[in-house]
């Protein structure tokens, strides 16, 4: 079963087309990653998903119920952490999550809070008002927030901005942990390191239109024509960097010291044949590594290629 | 059936802005300034009784409880002109609607707090105003009893008003400018249609005649709208002991107090709930 499922989302404002006939579909137990550019219509699908923003046109199922006057009622199974941090001020931590067990109805509330707050490393400060809090630990409020009516699905939007390292980590293992338990992610995020760490799969949308979509490794794939590989030799041997140059899916190739580096086309698999000339040269091979392509590099490739067509499309007729 | 959740969220909102209220100094200072002005009154016609021997009003409390009870309801009418601009402005709106709450359960929960602590400050009115009465000798009445009755329809009428303003107002600042003039046009069209309308027209130049007729005219359009009409109309229907009419007067101000909230939640839906949406 999707646990959201969008189709043909579109929103309009005004002129300006923020999202345009976008389909989504998350399943259960899945991590998402939504990426885009800034602008690109992340905050305003998350923001029609909630039932926040009216789309203008399309249709949006949450735990396979469409009916938007059920959504409130629906946003009961749903943890979310805004972009922006907007706590009340005037509370402490322990006030402000006691809010919300009232406001969620959780039963043993006090024990939840007390839990969640140590969760999240919170504990220590819980009687200090969230106005006094840093970035990075009213990000954490946030989260807390936002796991303590123990959500089915939770929407996470920048949810490591302002943290520190060790904070980025904590935050990642709780991710893995609740996705361990069955629930389902959405995470929209800059940090693209973070994405590739934690996600199955990723959306990327970039002017409101979903222009890639796939499992980490397909993204990766489809974005990648030449890859990079360094070949470490117990010694040079003469001749090898010709033969490689000879070979047909060879792009580019240079020695640096007792390695041998190498472009070569993503068509297929080259290693074998690759380690074969090597062999037949008489080197010994000590080490054979391919540089992958990054989440990043992928999403730099594929939001500038969409870009270049559609700016293509507009001066075209 | 999830019902509950939305009665569970509106109850937490409301009570979390009770005990907003409650820690505020607002609320205090406004009822301290209101039991000083009716103490001034209440003596004023306790020495005129006293030094003339003459009975200025039938009900000489009813004049200051109704003060008391109207600087109250706007008190607390403005807070709600503020409440939902400012949590829209702070972000605090969204997060909320995050989770198992709608626009209308969201507006019932600011409105329920305003009565609640409506009710609970009348409470404190009463116990002073008895007080008051017991020291002083000067009877309460059956119209003060009916002023602090129809009181809690003006409460209501003017609470839905301030969040109605709210609702569509930008921020906060613009949201109070907006109250405060509504109310100021309806109090100063009534103060001059009954200074005016009490005056000779021998004594008034032909243009303060004009303005006259046309602020007793406006003032009989208005009273229609205006809050403050409600609980006089009460506390007369009251004293005639004409049941009828005062179950018009009560239905009618629930009408508009519906009224008031169904289009806020209109507006609501329509304005959203982030700041420039």
């Amino acid at each position: 079963m999707a646990v959201i499922r969008a189709r043909h989302l579109t929103k309009r404002y005004g002129k300006h087309l923020a999202v345009d006939g976008l389909n989504l579909d998350i399943g259960l137990g899945e991590i998402y990653g939504f990426l885009g550019p800034n602008g690109a219509g992340k905050t305003t699908t998350i923001m029609m998903i909630l039932g926040l923003l009216e789309p203008t046109s399309g249709e949006i199922s949450l735990f396979g119920r469409s009916s938007s006057k059920e959504r409130a009622d629906q946003r009961s199974r749903i943890g979310v952490v805004t972009e922006t941090q907007h706590l009340y001020n005037d509370m402490t931590a322990h006030e402000y999550l006691m809010f919300f067990a009232d406001f969620y109805s959780i039963a043993y509330k006090r024990r939840k809070v007390d839990e969640v707050l140590s969760r999240l490393g919170l504990y220590q400060v819980r009687n200090r008002s969230a106005g006094a809090f840093s970035k990075g630990m009213k990000q954490k409020l946030a989260l807390a927030r936002a796991l303590l009516h123990d959500p089915d699905l939770l929407i996470l939007d920048e949810p490591v901005s302002g943290l520190d390292p060790l904070g980025v980590k904590e935050v990642r293992d709780i991710i893995l942990e609740e996705n361990s338990k069955g629930k389902s992610l959405l995470i929209s995020s800059h940090i693209l390191s973070e994405i590739e760490k934690t996600c199955h799969r990723v959306g990327i949308i970039n002017k409101g239109v979903l222009v890639a979509e796939d499992t980490m490794d397909g993204i990766k794939r489809s974005t990648a024509s030449e890859i990079r590989l360094e070949i470490l030799l117990e010694a040079i041997p003469d001749g090898l960097l010709r033969r490689l140059s000879d070979m047909p899916f060879v792009v580019w190739a240079e020695i640096k010291g007792d390695s041998v580096r190498l472009t070569v086309k993503a068509d297929r698999d080259h290693r074998g044949e690759i380690s074969r000339t090597v062999v037949e040269s008489g080197g010994v091979i000590l080490g054979f590594a391919a540089h992958e392509v990054s989440l990043e590099e992928a999403f730099i490739t594929i939001t500038e290629s969409n870009v270049n067509r559609l700016v293509k499309g507009a001066g075209e007729p | 059936m999830k019902r509950p959740y939305l009665i569970c969220a509106a109850s937490a909102v409301a009570r979390r802005e009770l005990r907003h209220s409650f820690y505020g100094l607002g609320l205090y200072t406004v009822l301290t300034v209101c039991f000083l002005i009716s103490f001034y009154i209440a003596r004023s016609y306790a020495d005129s009784m006293l030094q003339g021997g003459v009975a200025i009003s039938k009900c000489p409390l009813e004049y200051p409880a109704y003060l008391t009870t109207t600087i109250l309801a706007l008190y607390l009418a403005l807070c709600a002109s503020i409440s939902v601009s400012r949590e829209r402005d702070q972000g605090t709106l969204e997060v909320l609607f995050c989770g198992p709450m709608n626009h209308g359960s969201y507006l019932m929960a600011r409105f329920s707090e305003q009565i609640v602590l409506f009710c609970i400050a009348l409470c404190c009115v009463t116990v002073y105003f008895t007080v008051m009465s017991l020291v002083s000798g000067l009877e309460l009445g059956l119209r003060f009893w009916s002023t602090i009755a129809g009181s809690v329809l003006l409460a209501s009428y003017t609470s839905a008003f301030g969040l109605l303003v709210s609702v569509l107002s930008k921020n906060p600042r613009t949201a109070t400018a907006v109250f405060l003039l509504v109310n100021l046009i309806l109090i100063g069209i009534r103060t001059a249609a009954s200074v005016l309308s009490g005056t000779s027209n021998e004594v008034l130049s032909a243009s303060v005649i004009y303005l006259k007729l046309a602020t007793v005219v406006a003032d009989r359009a208005l009273r229609w709208v205006s809050p403050f009409s409600y609980c006089t109309w009460l506390t007369d229907a009251v004293e005639l002991g004409d049941v009828r009419i005062v179950a018009i007067i009560v239905a009618a101000a629930v009408i508009y107090t519906a009224l008031l909230l169904s289009l806020a939640t209109k507006a609501l839906q329509r304005r959203g709930v982030r700041t420039g949406q």
